[in-house]
């Protein structure tokens, strides 16, 4: 299939480009120049340009946006809210019957669910709260719910945590990770996981899908049951290889120096 | 009691306005025009400006529909990000209440004789940007509210002219918004019933013949405002 892919050039664009390049076509778009390791098409591209991404997406049968800017009080709109607006004019306009959303689960889980509650599934009504980056993201996402609910687009989401390596668990959060403290944060996922979740959903026919707008939690199947995310087994038939243990069992596992390259 | 009025320069502004002046000290605001007598030019940026506008308001009266002209991408703007900015410093100046006002329009492909009320389910179509904004205007609220950072009355208001079953008068608007300014949740804290809400919603349209929308909550409202008025 004919891939477009928003934002592509972040920390999970590569992964995503890594579980789809040998099956699909590929155009990587982004404001930023690809890594010089990246072999295929590249357009530069601001989401928030709306006639910008109506062009690109012509031709395409896939859009898949994976841009996101988390802390600034103008450009977060811009690219999570309006950015969202853009891409549902292009499927609009070019008749792509499939689009594939990303974004942090709070989005949809804000504090006042996540706090307080258990078997969190991701069919409940959002709840972002007033964080800048769960409220401008769970706006796009309300913005490709309503472009669903009257046009032929099926909008599939898939909401992450946190995304680590299944060799390091340390991340930007702290520089020595407290393994069962990190349990405040109930779930992780392997970048290799999380790329291959687009995949699987790029790869999901419309037909299994209970609606034109269906939500993900991407995280593998863990015993807190904070998150309940069998519903992306089933319909996505997304299969992680790592689940990442040492966050939620005692035996912490301290990866081996040279053990650093899982790929 | 400080009123502040957004999107000054649009008509349904013009009008509540004039009519508040006459019992409130009211301000308005628009994002963009001459700083003159009639209002406070302010972009509604996270400045120092969105803040000071907002010094001694005690109510917000926002207009979250067709209160803002130009094209798509300036709308949506304004109605995630510039609202966004508004209540957040709105919130953080202890402005305690906002009466957001928006549109029954947000069900206008509903059939006509389907009993809306409050708790239905809103209906924003993706071919029409300014019905999507009304719609992200309220979630913005509501945000706002489910984090209890300011009290927030959402109306939901008529349409239409006066032979549509929609209709909203410019008379009955402004009686109606002067009795929501006015009236304070009056639920009381026992274990029957709850606390006073953050987040509530009423619809408002004339009474009109074949009238499309169900009231009876603004009319339960009014008449109780009605009987307190009468025991004073
Ligand atoms: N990394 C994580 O741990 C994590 C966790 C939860 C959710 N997510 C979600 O995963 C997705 C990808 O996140 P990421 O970690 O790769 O983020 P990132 O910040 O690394 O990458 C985002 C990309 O978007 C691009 N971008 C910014 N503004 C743009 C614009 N105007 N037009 C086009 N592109 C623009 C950036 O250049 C960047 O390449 C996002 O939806 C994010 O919310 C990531």
């Amino acid at each position: 299939m004919k891939v477009l892919i928003l934002g592509g050039n972040g920390m999970l664009g590569p992964w995503v480009v890594k579980a789809m390049k040998t099956r699909h076509e590929i155009l990587l778009t982004d404001i930023n120049s690809p890594p010089k390791s990246y072999k295929g098409e590249f357009m530069k591209l601001s989401v928030d340009d709306v006639e910008g991404v109506v062009n690109a997406a012509k031709g395409m049968d896939i859009i898949v946006n994976l841009s996101v800017l988390r802390p600034h009080r103008r450009i977060a709109f811009e690219v999570n809210t309006l950015g969202n607006y853009s891409m549902m004019i292009a499927a609009r306009e070019n008749n792509i019957s499939k689009v594939i959303n990303t974004g942090p689960h709070f989005q949809l889980v804000g504090p006042q669910y996540e706090e307080w509650d258990f078997n969190l599934n991701p069919d409940m009504p959002p709840q972002p709260g007033t964080r800048l980056y769960a409220l401008s993201k769970s706006l796009g996402q309300e913005v490709c719910r309503v472009f669903t609910e009257d046009n032929n687009i099926h909008v599939i989401t898939l909401l992450y945590y946190n995304m680590k390596h299944h060799w390091d668990l340390s991340g930007p959060e702290q520089e020595n990770i407290d393994y069962h403290l990190d349990m405040n944060v109930p779930y992780s996922t392997t970048w290799p996981d999380c790329g291959e979740a687009v995949r699987c959903a790029v790869e999901t026919p419309i037909e299994k899908l209970n609606s034109r707008c269906e939500t993900f939690f991407i995280l593998p199947e863990l015993p807190h049951k904070k998150f309940n995310s069998s519903k992306t087994f089933v319909v996505l038939g997304w299969k992680p290889m790592y689940k990442l243990e040492s966050l939620w069992t005692k035996s912490n596992r301290k990866p081996e120096n040279n053990n650093t390259e899982a790929f | 009691m400080k009123i502040l009025v957004t999107s000054a320069k649009s008509n349904i502004s013009k009008k509540i306005i004039m009519d508040l002046k006459k019992n409130h000290d009211v301000i308005s605001t628009d994002v963009s025009g001459q700083n003159n007598h009639n209002f406070v030019q302010c972009q509604l940026d996270e400045l120092r400006d969105t803040d000071l506008l907002l010094k001694d308001v005690d109510i917000i009266i926002n207009i979250g529909y067709d209160g803002q002209s130009g094209s798509d991408k300036i709308l949506i703007d304004y109605y995630t990000r510039c609202i966004y900015n508004l209540l957040w410093s709105a919130s953080e100046n202890g402005v305690s209440r906002v009466i957001n006002i928006s549109t029954l329009k947000l069900f206008e492909t509903c059939y006509e004789n389907l009993a809306i009320t409050e708790n239905w389910s809103t209906h924003p179509i993706s071919s029409d940007v300014n019905i999507l904004c009304a719609y992200l205007c309220e979630m913005v609220h509501k945000e706002f509210a489910r984090d209890k950072k300011i009290k927030v009355t959402n109306i939901r208001i008529g349409f239409g002219d006066s032979n549509s079953t929609s209709f909203l008068s410019d008379g009955d608007l402004l009686k109606y918004l002067e009795l929501i300014i006015n009236y304070k949740q009056q639920i009381k804290k026992t274990p029957y019933q709850v606390p006073p809400q953050y987040w509530e919603t009423i619809h408002i349209q004339s009474k009109v013949p074949n009238q499309r929308f169900i009231t009876k909550k603004f009319d339960s409202i009014f008449d109780q405002f009605r009987k307190n008025k009468n025991k004073e």
